[in-house]
């Protein structure tokens, strides 16, 4: 019995043994703590909150379980062991729930958001091995897409929101960092790929929402109408110091190398010689060979130019930042170093930044914020598009039988009328600078009327681009000039002084009240001056004072200026119905003084069905909301003086001031006015899945075009309002928790979004006109091609053949005879990504597919890569893969490349479709896989947190269109231009805090 | 304290919810309004400079596409086989509508015709003071000048030549207007209702000037344009009245001999010049020009034909403009045209539009067409011989002293961009020569002409394209 007691003692005592357990809650990100989590025993009321370090400690018995929650993160359970010290991390749970929306003028959490907001998975995207963080928006969020025209190191990206919704003034959104609008286009004069905005760290970053329709950009007026893109950077946490390092390092080179190989001189040769019998100026291969001997220096030398051209490339970084604070004062301070080096030989990118955030509660009535930031980005670069410099180009282009170099070393310079590409990029200098400065001051004061406070914003951003390029005098460019510098300023500067009073109120517990007050100044000013100087005597010393010849000396100076005055109010009942409306007023100095004023608005309404009393029915529904929104707002982002009919200066003649006339005036030239109506539901279910669909439709009237018109009148085109188009589309972004995490086990989560959007003109008053290769017509897209129908090659023949017309009943073999005809559109029929997230113990596994369908590309040049033979012996002749592997050679050949005839006279690469490629591709954009080292481990080392991973980008790609010979990706008209290609990269890195 | 940093900032709220009125008043800095393009002798001067500079600077005027085709559709040069591929349309005879070079010689021969018509059509609003009204009438005389040559240059690229059927078939359409404020669309003239305008822009043009510099027209400068056109039109008696005017203004002598003929070329204005395009090293001319692409230091692409050669006998000094050599990796053997424009790839040498031997030649053929072969023979030896001492004086009658003076037109004006236009409103065939192969063109081929550019044809409902296009 004693026995029985003794055991049956033991027993409920050890059942009920209680054990102390403590441990650390850390994010799989970063493995930053996370501060305030909750600690709750399962099935109980006890729990506990983690402190400022991220630590707990708690009583529990084995056996119970644990759940973990926090914010903005994926809840995990942890059933309770002997073993007390526990490690909790847990991932970010991408479930957009009610998570922070910022807006333009403040903050406010997503179930009171009228618009339609995406926040973009920093997280996810910031260590991906590209220089720009804009880069990695794609796939990321529904809706947006970024057109990468180039593979240059810290490029300029052109980013569209929901489509082509201008055409002349600007289709890029607005970029906000931390409350400032900056510049973002491209800055200096001889660089085309330079922008202000490489020079932010990705690392720095917080927060990127992204926000569409009119509720979003309602706040920022005109410069808003293509949606905004709203950055926060970094803040500081209360707390000791925390450092955090992090290194990354790797390399890269050109995606899809095999398709891009050019001709080698056995493949090229044996074209030739069939092209020369079937010419008829050889009889037989004998005669072909003698005239090759005759008219190729040394039919020997088989020189792959991709080789020379392309190299590896190479990805370092490495950042450390320092977070800390006491309770009224915070800070973050930052600096990074990155340097990516092209896979094109001489393209490279180089940043510095620094960043110093700080806030600070003076008085209990004061708040007041500072940010600053300071980066310099060193871009080098090489000549680009149809240029003679341009080393890419040359891949296509130049024939294998000739060398790059001479055989006593020297650079060949027989070739491509004296560039040679290899030289230009090596021996020149091509290098533009950005320094960028960006500072603001803030403040909160609290009136003595409650809820009424004042917040002043004054910020200053000064960036200053320097170009300096330098040819030597041997070869090429410079060989005209005896060598020729250049230095090139471009200085802008961009002020903002806001001012609002903002009024909060929540009456008797059922009404509450947002109203923002504000009125907003901003002024910006861009000077530049251009220098070059000829006449060089020695390579190395490349300034212009070693120069003797002054060549040219210009510079100009412009501005413009927005005045806006804004009222922005919000009102909802019992946190369930939400009505929000926004009116401003807009000046801008680039309109006509009797258009120069536009009042714009934007209303919306939501509901929050969860909130209603018979949801409590349905307790699988986490989250259910309604939106709607519709405004209309200006967009003013045209020259700042297109109104004006004008003379402009530099026509000058016998070294005198000359003026010619350079545009007309449209005195009537009015804001183009940009109608987004968006409709949006958010569905939660069982706290796993989340899906929003938003639908919308974006007019887009009083378009601004540079209508072409008749030549005759002195100038090609005037500024024009031109008449109406829409965006329609629907967007689905759905993000799942496929297996939830236990006792940091295996865990599945994904994202998914699809976008689709439908471009058309709604009106054209002065008619449907062709534009060069687009067909602008009522009903169509915008960007619909207009070229002759290229109907494939006669079998018979061998010819070429075009359709007559748009029938395509009839062919013809004169290209001349070919009509022209709409031929499909530039714009994607869906884009989308799909990212999944595994995690196991400290592993973690990201992985992003991204697709773009249905694209029409047109490829300019293979015009001289696809020519049959009618460029001859040229040394920039050599032909496209495609025209060896598909000629048709003999009746009976079923094939789309027309028979090879040296001095081919038949126009069969003149433009038609034939150089219309189906652009769909479906990329591997990123792959990064991590391990974070156990808590246990870290600990001993004295550290906080510590991580490795691998990351890659581009790793792989399916093109759809088989005729094509490179990436698709390309700029967002659709048009390949000779661009350096999109690397493929991959890297490692650790990342530590302490 | 508090109280007063609490006062400061609403004051700082009430004073900064406002800018001046003037804030968003911002004028540019690198432009002025039309209206004060011509207002004063300044102003008008800056107008005038603007259209020459588009006459010189631009590669689709006299820089490049001018100067350069009409030899290259002719007999006189063609594209090496190793080519950059510039030009080749216009070697192979398959341009097509969309041609950049026909539809940029067709936007830059307008804009210069605006710009002039707009001089011309405001100066009388314009401020000019007694003592400045000879500069004034001057200035506005050269535009009416400049205005005639842009049509007459648009006129023969784009039109088939008078002489064909007296100026029937359709021309290019006219702004005589300037910039209104209204977009037209302008219809076709006639090719004779085109010419029309020419002479009576000329005869203005020879009225108003007065005064004599270097690179600008004169009045002699428009006589001689106008000897040209009657030429052209077959107006000889006007032609030969026109051209001895010029030759006996005593402002231009011929070269004595080859040494000053040959010094004569590259940025250089000679006795001979009467009317010259001026390239200064600001003008930045670079390898994109005629000297560009002779010159074998630049591109190079373009040769002279061995028929062109083989029409000098071997005492011609001209010949010489012509180097042999071997291309590199390209034609053994070659001739490079590269003498008349010595500083090659620079593209600083002067276009020489209008020269006294021209005069002689338009006179020579005017006098032959009328009957005076006397007269004829004796301008065609003065031409010939100042550079061949071993020249013998012509003998030639009939067809055949037109033939010797169309010769001698050919090889004074090689690598000038006369020589098609000769062919053409003589209504002539030639043979055109390329590496590997030759071909027949008759005058009215459809590919002698430009295509009016689809960019015109897109948006001007009431023009028509040229056939073959």
């Amino acid at each position: 019995m004693f026995l029985l007691c003794m055991l049956i003692t033991a027993f409920g005592f050890r059942a009920s043994a209680q054990l102390t357990y403590t441990g650390t809650v850390v994010s799989t990100e970063d493995n930053q703590p996370l501060i305030g989590a909750t600690v709750l025993i399962k099935g109980t009321n006890t729990g506990v909150a983690t402190d400022i370090d991220g630590t707990f400690s708690i009583e529990a018995n084995v056996g119970q379980t644990l759940v973990f929650t926090y914010t903005g993160f994926a809840t995990q359970e942890y059933t309770l062991s002997t073993d007390t010290n526990l490690e909790v991390a847990l991932a970010p749970d991408n479930l957009i729930l009610d998570e922070v929306v910022i807006t333009g003028y403040g903050e406010q959490s997503r179930s009171s958001y009228t618009g339609a907001a995406v926040k973009a998975p920093v997280d996810r995207i910031s260590q991906a091995p590209r220089s720009t963080l804009v880069e990695s928006l794609q796939g990321n969020v529904a809706g947006l897409q970024v057109n990468q025209g180039s593979g240059q190191p810290g490029a300029f990206q052109n980013v569209q929101i929901r489509g082509l919704g201008s055409i002349n003034a600007g289709t890029n959104p607005l970029y906000v960092i931390d409350g400032i609008p900056v510049i973002n286009e491209n800055i200096g004069n001889e660089s085309t790929t330079s922008t202000p905005l490489a020079g932010l760290n990705p690392q720095d970053i917080a927060d990127i929402q992204v926000l569409k329709d009119a509720s979003a950009t309602a706040i920022y007026g005109s410069r808003g109408a293509n949606g905004v893109i709203i950055i926060t950077t970094k803040q500081g946490q209360a707390g000791a110091p925390r450092v955090n390092l992090n290194v990354q390092t790797g390399v890269s080179d050109v995606s899809l190398a095999d398709e891009l190989r050019p001709l080698n001189t056995a493949e090229y040769l044996e074209l030739m010689r069939e092209g020369l019998i079937n010419s008829g100026d050889a009889a037989n291969e004998a005669e072909a060979n003698a005239i090759i001997n005759n008219n190729i220096n040394d039919p020997s030398i088989d020189e792959d130019w991709f080789d020379a051209i392309s190299r590896q490339g190479n990805f370092t970084q490495t950042n450390l930042s320092v977070s800390g604070g006491n309770d009224r004062t915070t800070f973050f301070a930052s600096g990074g170093y990155q340097q990516n080096d092209g896979t094109i030989i001489a393209t490279d990118f180089e940043r510095l930044s620094g960043r110093l955030n700080l806030n600070t509660e003076m008085y209990d009535w004061l708040n007041i914020g500072l940010n600053v930031s300071a980066s310099h980005t060193t871009q080098n670069t090489v000549a680009d598009a149809g240029a003679f410099a341009n080393p890419v180009r040359s891949i296509f282009r130049f024939v294998p039988t000739q060398p790059v170099y001479n055989p006593d070393g020297s650079y060949n310079t027989a070739i491509n009328s004296g560039f040679n590409p290899v030289g230009e990029a090596n021996e020149n200098t091509d290098r533009s600078e950005i320094t960028n400065l960006l500072g603001s001051i803030n403040a909160e004061v609290k009136l003595p009327l409650d809820g009424l406070t004042y917040v002043p914003y004054v910020s200053i951003n000064r960036i200053v681009g320097q170009d300096a390029t330098f040819f030597i005098p041997d070869f090429g460019t410079g060989a005209s000039r005896n060598g020729y510098g250049e230095s090139d300023f471009d200085i802008r500067n961009n002020w903002i002084v806001r001012n609002m009073l903002k009024y909060t109120a929540y009456l008797n517990d059922a009404h509450g009240l947002d109203v923002t007050l504000g009125h907003e100044a901003q002024k910006f000013t861009e000077d530049a001056t251009q220098t070059l100087q000829r006449n060089f005597a020695f390579p190395n010393l490349t300034s212009l004072d070693n120069g003797s010849e002054p060549e040219f000396i210009g510079g100009f100076r412009t501005e413009n200026r927005i005045e806006s005055y804004f009222l922005n109010t919000s009102y909802n009942f019992k946190s369930k119905y939400y009505i929000n409306g926004t009116i401003r007023r807009d000046g801008s100095s680039r309109f006509g003084a009797d258009e120069r004023y536009g009042i714009f608005w934007s209303a919306g309404v939501g509901i929050n069905l969860d909130r209603f009393d018979f949801m409590a029915d349905y307790p699988a529904i986490t989250n259910l909301r309604l939106r709607a929104s519709y405004g209309e707002n200006g967009n003013e982002s045209i020259g700042n003086f297109a109104s004006r009919g004008l003379y402009e200066t530099g026509a000058d003649y016998l070294d005198s001031p000359g003026i010619i006339l350079d545009q007309l005036e449209n005195s009537g030239l009015t804001w183009e006015v940009n109608k987004p109506f968006n409709v949006g539901v958010e569905l939660g279910l069982w706290n796993r899945v989340n899906l929003i669909v938003d639908v919308y439709s974006r007019k887009t009237s009083s378009l601004l075009f540079n209508r072409p018109v008749s030549p005759t009148n002195g100038v090609t085109s005037v500024t024009s309002n031109i008449g109406e188009l829409e965006n329609r589309g629907v967007e689905f972004q759905l993000n799942t928790i496929n297996v939830q995490g236990r006792n940091n086990g295996f865990e599945w989560t994904s994202s998914f979004n699809i976008s689709f959007n439908k471009n058309e003109v709604l009106s054209l008053p002065e008619g449907d006109f062709p534009d060069g290769s687009r067909f602008r017509a009522v009903g169509q897209p915008w960007n619909t091609w207009y070229m002759r129908g290229y109907a494939g090659v006669d079998s018979e023949t061998g010819q070429a053949t075009w359709y007559v017309d748009e029938t395509e009943t009839e062919t013809t073999t004169t290209y001349a005879e070919a009509g022209l005809y709409q031929q499909g559109t530039s714009d994607p029929s869906f884009f989308g990504g799909f990212s999944n997230t595994f995690r196991y113990k400290g592993f973690s596994l990201t992985t992003l597919l991204n697709v773009d369908w249905g694209r029409q590309i047109l490829h300019t040049w293979h015009s001289f890569t696809h020519t049959d033979g009618a460029r001859g012996f040229s040394t920039t002749g050599n032909l496209a893969r495609s025209i060896y592997e598909r000629r048709w050679q003999q009746p009976g050949d079923v094939t789309d490349t027309p028979q090879f005839v040296f001095g081919n006279n038949s126009n069969s690469g003149a433009r038609s479709t034939r150089f219309l490629y189906d652009g769909s591709y479906i990329s591997l954009r990123d792959v990064t896989l991590s391990y974070s080292f156990p808590q246990s481990l870290v600990s001993k080392a004295r550290l906080q947190s510590a991580r490795l991973f691998v990351s890659g980008s581009n790793l792989w790609i399916y093109v759809k269109d088989d005729r094509l010979e490179r990436d698709p990706r390309t700029d967002a008209d659709g048009v390949i231009d000779q661009e350096i290609p999109i690397p493929r990269t991959f890297t490692f890195g650790l990342d530590v805090s302490f | 304290m508090l109280r007063i940093l609490k006062s400061c900032l609403l004051l700082g709220l009430l004073g900064l919810f406002s800018c001046g009125e003037d804030f968003l008043e911002v004028e540019p800095q690198q432009s002025l309004s039309i209206s004060s393009a011509v207002t004063d002798l300044n102003s008008l001067n800056a107008s005038v400079l603007g259209v020459y500079n588009n006459l010189v600077t631009d590669e689709n005027s006299y820089r490049w596409d001018l100067t350069l085709i009409p030899d290259l559709r002719s007999d006189n040069v063609y594209i090496s086989s190793k080519n950059a591929g510039r030009f080749l349309g216009f070697d192979q005879y398959n341009n097509t509508a969309q041609s950049g070079r026909a539809e940029g010689q067709w936007v830059e021969g307008y804009q210069t015709i605006v710009n002039a018509s707009n001089i011309i059509n405001n100066v009388g609003d314009a401020d000019i003071l007694s003592s400045e009204q000879v500069e004034a009438d001057n200035r506005v005389g050269e535009m009416h000048a400049v205005r005639a040559l842009s049509y007459w240059n648009l006129v023969r690229n784009f039109a088939r030549p008078f002489s064909a059927d007296g100026g029937a078939s359709p021309g290019v359409p006219f702004n005589n207007e300037g910039t209104t404020g209204e977009i037209i669309t302008p219809n076709r003239e006639s090719v004779a209702t085109v010419y029309q305008q020419i002479v009576s822009d000329l005869e203005t043009a020879i009225d108003l000037m007065t005064l004599e510099e270097d690179g600008r027209f004169s009045k002699e400068g428009a006589q001689a344009l106008l000897a040209k056109v009657y030429l052209y039109m077959e107006e000889w008696a006007m032609a030969e009245s026109m051209a001895t005017e010029v030759i006996n203004s005593g402002r231009f002598s011929l070269y004595p001999d080859t040494t000053a003929w040959l010094a004569s070329w590259g940025a250089n204005v000679g006795s001979e010049d009467i009317f010259t395009l001026i390239n200064t090293p600001t003008d930045n001319g670079g390898v994109n020009s005629v000297g560009g692409i002779y010159d074998q230091d630049g591109y190079g692409d373009i040769l002279a034909t061995e028929d062109l050669f083989d029409t000098y006998s071997d005492t011609d000094g001209r010949r010489k403009v012509m180097i042999r050599g071997d291309r590199l990796d390209g034609e053994r053997d070659a001739l490079f045209p590269e003498g008349k424009y010595p500083n090659g790839e620079t593209g600083q040498d002067y276009y020489k539009i209008l020269r006294l031997a021209d005069m002689y030649l338009i006179r020579a053929e005017a006098r032959a067409e009328q009957g005076n072969e006397d007269g004829a023979r004796a301008d065609l030896d003065a031409v010939a011989s100042r550079v061949d001492p071993d020249y013998t004086p012509s003998t030639a009658t009939g067809d055949d002293l037109i033939d010797a003076i169309l010769l001698e037109r050919r090889k004074e004006f090689a690598f000038e961009g006369d020589r098609l236009y000769d062919l053409t409103r003589r209504q002539r065939s030639w043979t055109k020569y390329r590496t590997f192969e030759e071909f027949t063109v008759n005058w009215d081929d459809d590919q002698v002409y430009n295509p009016i550019p689809q960019a015109e044809i897109d948006v001007n409902p009431n023009i028509n394209q040229n056939p073959g296009y």
